[in-house]
């Protein structure tokens, strides 16, 4: 019973409730950390996964996300931000992952493919045009720097806005938006993906 | 509004709206314990930075030995044909320029604007692709392991080593050999086969009409549109049919007319992935009928799209089983067989018929890409099923086929004493 009236107490706004349970956190209470976990570990490994497309990595990367936030949870301003906060820390972990496997790859010490491209996440549903539209963008971003790949998927995969994604690197607006145009204007050559409206 | 505009369309921004969760409750979970479990022991994650950066240095002492190992597998050449970074040879689309798409194993396919190719097999022996509309030159590297085949709707072009153009417009193709030899294939090819040597091209099909024309020239327009789906249907009796089935109610001659280019609308807006609009020119009655005298792999598998994707799962069945009874022998069955069985699964909550679609589609073979996809949805099906023992069985062979495979974590925990 007392579970049923928690789960109700759960149901008010989610800032609130990160805020009590980072401050939890911050006390030495191991079920916050679940509890943190349980909240944002299904949208935050999606994003991973989605940036990275490896399943594996993805759950590398997660792990190493939240340990990492909840043993500097102390740096956290503002408790309420906590989802921001990780998927920031799971943005630069991304990065380097990228970049460590490229240089891995090009030393021919680890073997070239990822499980998860885009369209082998295709919904069930999605026609042969939207497959091979999905399997040309991933090759594309398959080319791209790590730096341009991340922003420009946050912005068209994620659909993000412009200040949440420079918000979400640690860059600059304006980095942001060259990295995006840098991004958009290789994926011009071999695909139409219509610009997204800023406030989308 | 034109097709390409159409198939952009399909793609809408952002793009996670039309993608599924990448990682399966299983592995949050085992994520979940093993967070825990850092926490608990207070290991901060040192080695892993310490693994990061040390196979770099490992690297590059031993960089030399890694080419030869990568020489040495690239000679081996084992598994599917590779595009530049890596990925699987799958689906490309040229959209306002020409597309070089250059092969792991020295083989480079060009295709023109507005071509589109589509591996439907890609394997360690054999690359089945089936090309749109639209000019592509193909480049096999001589020698190579693989058999390759490229089914260009009218014909079936079989390859073993050359440089050759298939230039494709409805059921109107052309095949040149510029390089080596090849094969083709088809019931438009006199007496069905032809080898075609470097300087000779051979045209199959009459070049397309406008699909609006009228009177005799809609007639024509709406055979050709149905040969290049049904190119072991002779077009005049399949025009000949249609109008038959579509225009019964049509007494004049105009009428009838009428009746063919409806008949074979659906095939002209499947072709462009307006399947809702496709299956409304059909009806229900007109996709019964059409389902009756298909002959075509092709167009069986375009039947069994629209109405999949028109929202009428149900209908589905007829094309599918009926491809897989009259088939079986074609590459493709293995395929219909997988698509029938996760529509019973997905859609029509059947998983006792679902277990046999997908037995029968690892019996047939499916491309090597689907496999997996095959046999976790297989263990699926049991367990949704209630068949205990072939669920076990059935993740047993998943995981022996599969083990790092992307159901593999939550497979092992349908039977938990096979070890992780």
């Amino acid at each position: 019973m007392i579970t049923r009236l928690r789960l109700v107490e759960g149901a008010k706004p989610l800032a609130e409730s990160d805020a009590a349970l980072v401050a939890r956190v911050r006390g030495g209470d191991r079920d916050a950390e679940d509890a943190l976990y349980r909240a944002h570990a299904e949208s935050t490994a999606g994003l991973i996964a989605r940036l990275l497309g490896s399943s594996q990595d993805a759950e590398d990367v997660l792990h190493d996300a939240f340990v990492i936030a909840f043993l500097q949870i102390d740096r956290l301003r503002e408790p309420s931000a906590f989802r921001g906060w990780l998927r920031q820390i799971a943005i630069i972990r991304v990065r380097r992952t990228i970049r460590r496997k490229r240089l891995l790859r090009a030393l021919g010490l680890l073997p070239a493919g990822d499980d998860l491209a885009l369209e082998r996440l295709a919904s069930p549903a999605a026609s042969p045009e939207v497959l091979a539209e999905l399997a040309v963008i991933d090759g594309v971003l398959r080319t791209l720097s790590a730096d341009q790949r991340i922003a420009w998927m946050l912005r068209y995969v994620e659909g993000h806005r412009l200040v949440d994604v420079a918000a979400l690197i640690g860059c600059s607006l304006a980095t942001a938006k060259r990295r995006i145009a840098a991004a958009a204007e290789a994926m011009s050559a071999v695909t139409d993906i219509a610009p997204l409206e800023e406030g989308r | 509004m034109s097709s390409r505009r159409r198939e952009r369309a399909a793609l809408q921004v952002p793009l996670h709206k039309q993608l599924t969760d990448p990682l399966p409750r299983s592995a949050l979970e085992r994520v979940r314990r093993r967070v825990h479990e850092s926490r608990r022991s207070g290991e901060v994650r040192v080695w892993r930075r310490a693994s990061a950066w040390a196979p770099v240095a490992l690297g590059l002492a031993l960089a030399a030995i890694g080419f030869g190992v990568w020489r040495a597998n690239d000679a081996r050449d084992v598994g599917p044909l590779r595009m530049a970074g890596g990925a699987p040879l799958g689906a490309v689309v040229a959209r306002t320029t020409t597309t070089r798409v250059a092969l792991h194993e020295g083989s480079s396919i060009a295709l023109s604007p507005g071509a589109r190719l589509v591996a439907l097999e890609n394997g360690s022996e054999r690359v089945l692709l089936t090309q749109g509309d639209g000019t592509i030159t193909y480049d096999v590297h001589p020698h190579g392991p693989r058999r390759w085949t490229i089914d260009a709707g009218a014909v079936a072009v079989d390859v073993i080593g050359t440089r050759f153009t298939i230039e494709r417009e409805g059921s109107h193709v052309t095949v040149s050999v510029e390089r080596g030899q090849v094969r083709v294939r088809g019931v438009a090819v006199a007496g069905g086969l032809r080898s075609l040597s470097a300087g000779e091209a051979l045209e199959v099909g009459a070049p397309p009409r406008a699909i609006e024309s009228e009177t005799r020239g809609a007639a024509e327009t709406a055979a050709d549109v149905h040969a290049s789906y049904a190119n072991d249907t002779h077009v005049s009796e399949a025009a000949e049919e249609a109008s038959m089935g579509e225009s019964r109610n049509a007494a004049s001659p105009t009428g009838a007319v009428q009746g063919v280019a409806s008949a074979q609308r659906w095939l002209v807006l499947a072709a462009r992935g307006e399947h809702r609009d496709a299956f409304d020119a059909l009806g229900a009655d007109g996709f019964q009928r059409a389902t009756a005298r298909s002959r075509s792999v092709s167009e069986l598998f375009a039947l069994a799209d629209t109405a999949r994707l028109s929202g009428h799962a149900a209908l589905a069945v007829a094309p599918l089983e009926r491809l897989l009874t009259e088939h079986a022998g074609d590459p493709r069955a293995g395929l219909a067989a997988l698509t029938l069985g996760r529509l019973q699964l997905d859609a029509l909550d059947a998983p006792g018929d679902a277990c046999g679609s997908l037995e029968r589609a690892i019996t047939l073979g499916v491309p090597a890409d689907l496999a997996e996809v095959a046999y976790a949805r297989l263990v699926e099906a049991h367990r949704r099923a209630g068949h205990r023992e072939p669920m076990a069985a059935s993740a047993r062979a998943y995981l022996e086929r599969f083990p790092g495979g992307r159901n593999a974590a939550h497979i092992r925990q349908i039977i938990p004493n096979e070890p992780e």
